[in-house]
């Protein structure tokens, strides 16, 4: 398992497994309800579900005889940072002009 | 390809000539743009002016390696500022901005507004769910930045 960032874009840069990953985001499915749920045949859905898994963002769970799917939360927050990491960036410049400002007593 | 809108309000206790000069002056905004303690902003060239072009590198002060590009697309004195942004690392394209600061004098303080319209072209954006998440993230990062930042 990875936990880079560039192999987890990629993985998700197939619609189909996005899809799953959307679904995936819902709750907790077993390999046969995602099967149901997307519509393709289960062995183009272990496919896909090997490359999440290979990119972090998937961990399997054997319970008795189903395999249940779930997202990797820390695979997600790893996404999100990037996300985020705009507005975090913007905010931390607008503190560092307001100190910036306070830090001068006239304009030259 | 992701988009993203981000809309920040500020009000500064200061005239907003003072404000609009920080953003104008490259060697000021120099100061104030590093979005991290350690971190630099390297300006190769400043053209503020509309249809003026801003090259610079920005990163950690050892290796500043992430390449932002600036265009002026609309600028009216201590009033607004509108630019585009793409910020390239490694010769990748990581996203395309619209970016809009708007300024408006109350006395001696400024309202400002930033308004940040984001294509991602790295983010898928399927995760939204968690955004409140972060919000204590980012009062952790304002309290981190305050206590580190005694200049």
């Amino acid at each position: 398992m990875t936990h880079d960032v560039a192999t987890l874009f990629a993985s998700l840069a197939d619609p189909t497994r996005r899809r799953i990953v959307g679904e995936l985001a819902r709750g907790d499915r077993t390999v046969n309800e995602l099967v149901g749920i997307v519509a393709l045949r289960q062995p183009t859905i272990s496919k896909h579900l090997k490359v999440l898994e290979h990119a972090g963002l998937l961990l399997k769970q054997a319970d008795r005889n189903r395999r249940i799917c779930r997202l990797n939360p820390d695979a997600l927050r790893l996404i999100e940072d990037w996300a985020a990491s705009h507005r975090r960036d913007w905010e931390a410049r607008l503190d560092n002009l307001d100190r910036y400002l306070g830090s001068r007593k006239e304009r030259p | 390809m992701q988009h993203e809108t981000i809309v920040i309000e500020r009000a500064f206790d200061h005239p907003v000539a003072d404000v609009f000069a920080a953003w104008a002056d490259p060697a000021i905004r120099a100061a104030w743009a590093a979005p991290a303690p350690g971190h630099v902003v390297i300006y190769d060239q400043a053209e503020f002016r509309v249809g003026g072009l801003d090259r610079s590198r920005c990163g950690p002060a050892a290796h500043p390696d992430v390449d932002v590009e600036a265009r002026y697309l609309s600028i009216v004195g201590d009033g607004r500022i509108v630019f585009s942004e793409v910020i390239t690392v490694g010769g990748r394209q990581l996203s395309a901005s619209l970016i809009s600061a708007s300024f408006e004098g109350a006395g001696r303080r400024t309202r400002f507004t930033l308004t940040v319209q984001i294509a991602s072209f790295a983010g898928p954006g399927i995760v939204e769910g968690n955004r409140q998440g972060w919000s204590a993230a980012l009062g952790n990062l304002a309290g981190h930045l305050a206590a580190g930042m005694v200049q």
